[in-house]
């Protein structure tokens, strides 16, 4: 059984690397897993103080046990155990793409369809004594859309960093290129709070990030600079700060708040400066089988030149169900009020995205999504090493 | 001033009732934003187009780079921002006359590719746009 599952897994490898050029995506951690698999804390399934990119032993037995509907979630499905100090996996994702933004070529005004590679990384994570570790991620970099210029380097590490942590529960320290902890932290990137939010894809800064993590809460402190050459984005600030604290209340309620400042070179970007903040909740209706999670956030960019203060709103609400084990049904209403004084500058929008987990390492995701001119639909298949 | 009226409004209404309840901020009646490259560089072009994977220094898809005030100023127009730098070959923005600017068209999706793919812009962004262009598109 193992061997079978382990040709399907690569069989399906050779198939995104022989058609598609492949692309690296942000986190890809899912936030609807925390409360509703029983974990507090993100780092129970993931190795980051605050989740994503690559998983925990604990998290590959929840991946099998709990989130899929059977399988072996370990490394290349259990075949081959790396030693303690060494932890491997990945990520690859294919996605089919259809979406309609009001384009028109004479009298065709069809929807534009895609196929592209989504995501293609590898993790490393490696142990230096019981204290010290060090965790890589590389990617093959593409574009779905249009040309590069020739001089972009294809491979890229969009995730590189040194940690400082003792034990799971407690302080930590971490230096290096990391999306930092702030709001929920969404795994689909055009979702307004992570697409306008400063964490968007490959919006990852250099970073010296430090908190604790606790069951009954985490806090963050985090102060950050960009990566000059392929950090770009309203996540790349020259200088920057962000704080995020979260407690958990019981095991039904999670109540969050963050706050973030990003310093511009006014000259180049013809901002200065933009502050933000806000506050995140989650609640698990346990008997309904239902996961209910929010993100509001504020924010204030100064824009010297024009003599301008835009006044930003940034807003997420959506419930995530779970029907039966291997499957889950988000629904999420979102808006970005680009600045609450003309009208009509919002980008507001739906969603609705069921994922089926039908063994471990295997995700077959559709995506739907209607903003005010344009929908899109996505399917997407998802499998980690 | 509307060059053209916006169109194909999608089948959104059922599904963004409740995204439109958490976008209800006391708005004014009249956009008072200023129509100059300084703002529109800043809060729409950069954010919208400039992303890591599009118009930026990481990527330049096309050969656009827009994550600068001045560089972008000069990629749109064909015009240096400021005197001694060197003009581009290219040229999206027609000073006066927004009808005719290759901008407009690609933000409306006109004979285009519709620009930004992901999320097209607010009607009242592209408006925006079209005074700063119907006003000269000065680097200001």
């Amino acid at each position: 059984m193992r061997a079978a599952a382990m040709l399907r897994g690569l069989v399906l490898v050779a198939a995104f690397g022989a058609g598609l050029a492949l692309a690296p995506r942000a986190a890809s951690a899912y936030p609807q897993f925390q409360l509703s698999t029983g974990a507090q804390r993100c780092n129970q399934c993931h190795i980051a103080p605050a989740g994503g990119t690559l998983i925990s032993g604990y998290g590959r037995e929840e991946a099998a046990d709990t989130i899929s509907r059977g399988g072996d979630g370990g490394f290349l499905h259990g075949a081959w155990t790396p030693p303690d100090w060494l932890q491997l996996g990945g990520d690859l994702r294919g996605a089919f793409l259809v979406n309609d933004n009001g384009r028109t070529f004479g009298d065709d005004s069809s929807p534009a369809v895609h196929a592209f590679p989504m995501q293609a990384d590898l993790y490393t994570h490696f142990k230096m004594g019981s204290q010290l570790s060090a965790t890589i991620v590389l990617g093959y970099r593409g574009t779905a859309r249009g040309q590069q210029a020739a001089d972009v380097d294809p491979v890229g590490s969009r995730e590189h960093y040194l940690m400082w942590r003792p034990k799971p529960q407690g302080p930590y320290v971490r230096a290096g290129r990391f999306l930092l902890p702030y709001g929920l932290r969404l795994a689909e990137h055009p979702s307004v709070v992570r697409r306008w939010g400063g964490q968007n894809v490959n919006e990852e800064p250099y970073a010296l990030s430090g908190g604790v993590v606790k069951n009954e809460y985490e806090w963050h402190l985090s102060v950050h600079t960009a990566d000059p050459v392929r950090c770009t984005g309203l996540g790349c600030a020259d200088f920057g700060a962000a704080a995020y604290y979260e407690r958990r209340m019981g095991e039904k309620f999670i109540l969050g708040a963050q706050a973030r400042i990003a310093l511009y070179d006014e000259v180049v970007r013809g901002q200065d400066m933009t502050m933000t903040g806000g506050l995140v909740a989650k609640y698990w209706a346990e008997g309904a089988k239902l996961l209910f999670m929010a993100q509001a956030d504020y924010g204030r960019k100064s824009i010297p030149m024009a003599d301008y203060t835009n006044q930003e709103v940034l807003g997420y609400l959506g419930a995530t169900w779970f029907p039966v084990k291997g499957i889950m049904i988000t629904g999420a209403a979102e808006t970005f009020i680009e600045d609450v004084g003309p009208p009509g500058v919002d980008r507001t929008a739906g969603s609705l995205e069921i994922q089926y987990f039908p063994k471990a390492h295997f995700e077959l995701i559709g995506y739907g999504r209607v903003e005010a001119d344009a929908w899109l639909y996505m399917t997407q298949l998802h499998y980690y090493l | 001033m509307q060059i053209a009226t916006s169109r194909h409004r999608g089948p959104k209404v059922a599904l963004l009732v409740a995204a439109l309840s958490l976008g209800a901020v006391g708005c004014s009646e009249t956009d008072e934003r200023p129509a100059t490259w300084s703002y529109i560089s800043a809060t729409i072009i950069q954010p919208s187009c400039a992303t890591s994977r599009c118009h930026s220094r990481g990527s330049a898809v096309f050969g656009l780079q827009l994550d600068s005030l001045e560089g972008g100023y000069t990629q749109m127009t064909g015009s240096p921002a400021i005197v001694g730098q060197a003009p581009t070959g290219q040229n999206f923005v027609v000073p006066g006359d927004p009808a005719s600017s290759r901008l407009v068209q690609m933000l409306r999706g006109i004979e285009s590719e519709r620009m930004p793919p992901d999320s097209p812009l607010p009607e009242a962004d592209i408006e925006l746009i079209e005074t700063w262009i119907l006003a000269g598109a000065r680097f200001n």
